[in-house]
């Protein structure tokens, strides 16, 4: 059965927020036929999500354990989804939760997170997180098992050339594409994946992407769920925390600087610099201003969004330091690290004290 | 004379090289790692009232182990030939050397352990040197270079070009070798880009509407509202403590002088006025106008070409008014004078006609 026809009961209209908060208390969903997808959002103050969904076309359906669920309706097919905002204990982070079929849910995903943009951070998979990811579940399914890619949307690093994006069909394992995409500069936004068991073909199947989500077949539900949510919960957290609590909180703070580095030197010969600087005038919703573009880059930003601003320096050929200024809030700096990230293809994401002591 | 751009790299080089050389002062080069901030004191561009009620505000103002160092530095020390720049100069730094005498009794070190500092661009080291070499002070008296070199990384080279610099074991290091700081240690200071000698107004009008009014509209964003808001109103010397705590030297000074001052702000307003970017509500606020530019040094530079434009054509038009006016008058009064001399002939005529 194609993965798109499976229709989990959660999401027929009626009933379905408090089936899905029943669920969600249970822990991961693992039913028969069903597929899940699943998404992590860290959120600074569920406060602000209540807030923000009061305005959505959702409805609050219940509340209970902290654990909030709402019902959102699919833009294109008009059903209703469920969210679920489960907060973590210990961690200053709140996920949603999603269950659903897959197009309802990526759009419910993708419009609420759109609407809750920037008051609600949204973490999303670096290349190597991929390879990681494939890593950890190769590693448990065991030996017999192998991983082949099946499907690949990619984007090519855009220091040289204009934006690339491509979608590939393919049948390779993937440590592979992992090896090539690694030599020709190219970034996953989504793969689809299958497991072979002793080279047949099996219904284990999934998909990775971008924005922290995950989704799986029925059977590979029944095997990976456990392992796929604690690591979109752990990623989610980790994201958070690498760009949490970076506003200067007055002037005389010193601001909390993030240093991205790169696996090749960006900057080789005359005009690199430049080409660096002018890359930063394709971030969308953001003012730029160029204090220097030659031979080094001293550029400043504004993210409109929120009104977070940055300043990013490149006074070494293969790393780049990205300062917040007075505002800097959890979801403008992890979009501007995802456009570093593929705009120059950083590597590293690490605290400027680690990496310049 | 060299452009607004190259004026505002040059100003950002001597921040660096002026972070630089705290960077090295503050350097333990046995343990290859920063002095604990407790071990030193840095007050540079600080002011500083001496026993004699007199004041001065030293550049460079650091206490270290071993070590205290006063002086200045001369982004364009005096070319050959340009004395009455550098009799300014030598009593400037006559005055930090007569200073250090109170300076070493409060902070308990020994003549020998001060010194002046004069830090110059390379391309005056020349001029320095020679002036240096002319010159003699009560305490140790050090002449330093700094230049910007791009590689494959961006240094500071700081160069002992004349004197004793203090403390010994740096007079030692620097007198076998120029060093090089890589600047992205820098950092670890802050994003200090001003110190005590006014920044060009574009580089603070730019910094101010990077980080200030961005932080200003957001802050004055209500939840809900989904855009920053178009207008917001600042208060002058608000905003130019906000910049001068935020980039100036007081990121590692806590005392250091207000950069930029309240009037340099003023003036920046007043550009920004000029820009059409923003409206004088009191001599004290402005209400600025908040554009989403996507370049924002490219508009500002649109935008003040335009303005003088405008103002030249403003100036040109009023003068031909003024002109014409003045012709105008001119014939005006020639005309009456014709006409009184006519009429006056007349009577005059009338009067004393002899006949």
């Amino acid at each position: 059965m194609p993965i798109d026809e499976d229709v989990v009961g959660a999401l027929a209209p009626g009933g379905t927020g408090d089936e899905l908060l029943s669920r969600v208390a249970r822990g991961p969903v693992l039913e028969r036929d069903d597929q899940i997808q699943l998404a992590y959002v860290p959120f600074t103050a569920v406060r602000d999500w209540k807030a923000a969904a009061g305005g959505l076309r959702s409805r609050r359906v219940a509340d209970a354990d902290h654990a909030l669920v709402l019902e959102v309706q699919s833009i294109r097919s008009r059903r209703v989804a469920a969210l679920a905002i489960v907060p973590q204990p210990g961690i200053r982070l709140t996920a949603i939760v999603g269950v659903g079929r897959r197009s309802d849910y990526g759009d419910a995903y993708e419009y609420l997170s759109g609407r809750l943009h920037p008051r609600v951070m949204r973490p999303y998979f670096r290349q190597h997180d991929f390879a990681t990811m494939m890593r950890e579940i190769d590693r448990h399914l065991g030996r017999t098992a192998e991983i082949h890619f099946t499907r690949l949307g990619h984007q090519r690093r855009l220091t040289k050339e204009k934006r690339e994006s491509s979608l590939t069909w393919t049948d390779v394992r993937y440590q592979d594409v992992l090896n090539e995409a690694r030599e020709k500069g190219h970034f996953f936004k989504h793969v689809s994946f299958e497991v072979r068991l002793k080279g047949n073909a099996t219904d284990v199947k999934g998909a990775m992407a971008r924005p922290n989500i995950m989704s799986l077949s029925a059977s590979a539900a029944v095997r990976l769920a456990g392992l796929v949510n604690e690591r979109l919960v752990r990623h989610a957290a980790e994201e958070h925390k690498l760009v949490t609590d970076r506003s200067r909180t007055e002037a005389l703070t010193r601001p909390r600087p993030i240093v991205a580095t790169f696996e090749d030197a960006l900057i080789s010969k005359k005009g690199d610099a430049q080409q660096v600087t002018e890359r930063f005038f394709q971030y969308k919703r953001s003012s730029i201003a160029v204090i220097h573009g030659n031979p080094y880059v001293h550029v400043r930003i504004i993210d409109l969004d929120d009104g977070s601003s940055y300043a990013v320096f490149m006074t070494s050929a293969d790393a780049m330091t990205l300062i917040p200024q007075l505002r800097s809030s959890e979801s403008s700096f992890s979009r501007l690290l995802e456009f570093v990230h593929d705009s120059f293809g950083a590597v590293k994401f690490e605290d400027a004290p680690k990496v310049y002591a | 004379m060299p452009s607004v751009r190259e004026l505002i790299d040059n100003y950002q080089d001597t921040v660096w090289a002026l972070l630089g050389l705290h960077n090295e002062l503050t350097f333990d080069d046995e343990k290859k790692k920063p002095l604990a901030e407790s071990a030193y004191t840095s007050r540079h561009t600080e002011e500083v009232t001496l026993p004699d009620g007199a004041k001065i505000t030293p550049d460079i103002h650091v206490v270290v182990p071993g070590g205290l160092s006063v002086g200045d530095i001369k982004i364009s020390f005096a070319q050959d030939g340009d004395d009455r720049k550098k009799a300014d100069i030598e009593a400037q730094l006559r005055k930090y050397d007569a200073a250090l005498v109170h300076l070493a009794t409060a902070s308990k070190r020994s003549k020998d352990e001060c010194g002046v500092v004069l830090l110059v661009h390379q391309s005056r080291a020349g001029s320095a040197t020679r002036f240096g070499q002319s010159t003699s002070f009560e305490h140790n008296f050090a002449v330093l270079s700094y230049n910007r070199t791009d590689q494959a990384k961006v240094y500071v080279t700081l160069e002992l070009r004349h004197g004793v610099l203090v403390p010994a074991h740096k007079h030692t290091k620097l007198s076998a070798n120029p060093i090089q700081i890589n600047v992205d240690v820098l950092f670890r200071f802050g994003d200090v880009r001003f110190y005590d000698a006014a920044p060009p107004d574009l580089y603070v009008a730019e910094i101010f509407w990077m980080h200030i009014l961005s932080f200003l509209a957001a802050e004055a964003m209500n939840p809900g509202d989904g855009a920053l808001p178009k207008t917001v109103e600042v208060e002058v010397n608000k905003a130019a403590q906000l910049l001068a705590d935020g980039y100036s030297i007081r990121q590692i000074c806590r005392n250091a002088k207000q950069c930029p001052s309240n009037d340099q702000m003023r003036r920046v307003f007043v550009m920004l006025k000029r820009m059409h970017l923003a409206k004088e509500v009191s001599p004290d606020r402005y209400s600025v106008t908040r554009v989403d530019f996507r370049d924002v040094r490219a508009a500002f530079e649109k935008r003040l070409k335009k303005a003088d434009a405008d103002d030249a054509r403003r100036e040109a038009r009023r003068k031909a008014t003024e002109t014409r006016r003045a012709a105008r008058r001119k014939a005006r009064e020639e005309e009456k004078a014709a006409k009184r001399a006519k009429k006056g002939n007349g009577r005059q005529g009338e009067l004393f006609d002899p006949s």
